[in-house]
């Protein structure tokens, strides 16, 4: 049961954050679609062993509730491939699997940093500010090891940046950004780090008091 | 700078999971098989076995072809004693140590407080019909001479019935039952068809982990079944040494561990349990269909190349 904590801290994390993502989102809150890739590297360390990179790879498909901060929700898939070889002829082993998460989010003006992407933003004449969105979410992953008939479960965590890059019109818009996975295995650390690319989807515009407009 | 970054790690990643194998460490390869048990017995004549010698020979000839330093011990040879000094004069090494049995294997109640157990059964562990306790090699003899020794790098490999008792899960699950089989009672097989059904036991699993064995194993069966052997070798030695040259799934170059229980199974299942899934054993009390299963730890260890 030494686990249980890491677990639980998961738990209360992604109950924390999305009591707080949810209040924050009022009742009718922004809505945010977004299918999002990712691809890049993880590091795997278990005791006595040394730690060596494997490719990762995700998708997920998510939602935003919430305008300037509120509620991240998301499930998708994930793979990693084997890694390296070390010099004793050992290598981590590839797998793959599915995740649920639940977070929060908070968009901050990054206008001065960013500003050349200001070009590509939809409300650029009304608005010269860039939101970066910065979210964490903890959850859990149900995997598989390659070649094998061996399947574990693990609490994960993943912080992610975005900024969007460019409108697409109709409430489209190509955001990027990287994210951090961190993945409680239990006899083996794992920790990454991952391009993103998202097709973000906004259903329809709000009004200042918070209304749909339609 | 971020795209610049972005794009050093990616290829970074890449470029350091795609080099070649590097140098070989040191290997040393302990290879053990048991075909007679009872000296003043023929080959075939219970409790004596036929084959399972000639598999330790064929494995201990492929693995000095591809540059291990073997131990071969078959017969009178291969005692418990003889094992326990084979892996003690490895005491210390770094080495990628890796560990051959192909025999019997039973499944006993010793009435020494252990429980009922699964054993690996060395020369000298049979008198009569029975297996002799402090001969029979239980999972925790065998890791505890591995650890004992000190070794970092092991992996095992175990052609012999009752052989899944040594394939610990570790936090995880195996999805292949202890007794592999559609007309097993409870239901042998595979599980898990969708994932989500495994997130319970998963779950447990996790939660109730603490430690596990290094050692890296695939056994030829179940820790609730028997293994069987063909024509030259038992079923799984011939896949496995089939592996050698056929195993590399990713076409790397290198035959893993991961590959090897990924060769066998299919090997086994298309070659074997097709035919033998209705297959009634009366005197066992099985279903003569069996499955390999392998241990749950993170590493997988490269026992074969293609290029050597």
């Amino acid at each position: 049961m030494r686990r249980l904590p890491v677990v639980l801290a998961c738990i209360l994390l992604a109950m924390a954050a999305a009591t707080v993502g949810a209040q924050a989102a009022g009742p009718i809150p922004g809505v945010e679609l977004a299918a999002t890739t990712a691809t890049g590297a993880v590091v795997s360390s278990a005791a006595g062993n040394g730690a060596l990179p494997q490719p990762m790879a995700a998708a997920a498909f998510g939602m935003l509730l919430g305008d300037r901060y509120g509620l991240r929700l998301e499930a998708g898939a994930l793979v990693a491939g084997p890694s390296a070889l070390s010099s004793a002829w050992y290598r981590y082993r590839g797998f793959y699997g599915v995740f649920a998460r639940a977070g929060a989010f908070v968009r901050f003006d990054v206008s001065g940093i960013f500003a050349s992407l200001d070009d590509a933003r939809e409300d650029k004449e009304e608005s010269a500010t860039t939101l970066a969105t910065l979210s964490v979410a903890a959850g859990i992953h149900l995997e598989r090891y390659d070649n094998s008939d061996t399947l574990f479960m693990h609490p994960g965590l993943d912080l992610a940046v975005t900024l969007p890059v460019l409108a697409l019109g109709n409430g489209l818009r190509l955001d990027a950004g990287f994210s951090i996975p961190m993945l409680f295995r239990a006899d083996c650390a794992t920790l990454g780090f991952a391009a993103t690319l998202s097709l973000a989807w906004a259903p329809a515009p709000r009004t200042a008091d918070g209304r749909m407009d339609r | 700078m971020t795209r610049i970054a972005v794009a050093a790690a990616l290829a970074a990643a890449l470029g350091l999971t795609a080099c070649g194998l590097p140098d070989p460490p040191a290997r040393f390869a302990f290879v053990y098989g048991v075909s007679i048990y009872d000296t003043l017995k023929a080959e075939g004549v219970n409790p004596n076995l036929t084959l399972a010698d000639d598999d330790a020979e064929a494995m201990a000839a492929l693995l000095a072809s591809q540059g291990w330093d073997v131990t071969l011990r078959t017969d009178a040879d291969a005692t418990r004693d003889a094992i326990e000094a084979d892996i003690g004069s490895m005491a210390g090494s770094d080495a990628l140590v890796l560990f051959y049995y192909s025999g019997h294997g039973d499944e006993h109640d010793f009435g020494l407080g252990e429980g009922f157990e699964r054993y690996l059964l060395p020369h000298g562990a049979i008198v009569g019909y029975a297996p002799v306790a402090g001969q029979a090699m239980s999972p925790a003899d065998l890791f505890g001479l591995f650890e004992a020794a000190g070794l970092q790098h092991v992996v095992a490999l175990l052609d012999c019935c009752f052989s899944g008792g040594f394939a610990y899960e570790g936090p995880t699950v195996d999805a292949v039952p202890p007794s592999f089989g559609p007309n097993e009672i409870p239901d042998g097989s595979i599980r898990f068809g969708r994932i989500s059904d495994a997130l319970y036991p998963t779950i447990t699993n996790y939660l109730a982990y603490d430690s596990s064995p290094k050692t890296v194993v695939i056994t030829a069966a179940g820790l609730g079944e028997s293994s069987w052997e063909r024509d030259e070798h038992g079923l799984f030695t011939g896949f496995l040494l089939e592996s050698a040259t056929a195993g590399d799934m990713d076409g790397d170059g290198a035959v893993t561990t991961g590959e090897i229980y990924a060769y066998t199974s299919r090997g086994i299942m298309e070659d074997w349990n097709a035919d033998h899934e209705d297959t009634w054993v009366s005197a066992l009390g099985e279903y003569a269909d069996f499955h390999p299963h392998q241990s749950g730890g993170p590493l997988e260890y490269v026992i074969f190349t293609t290029e050597h």
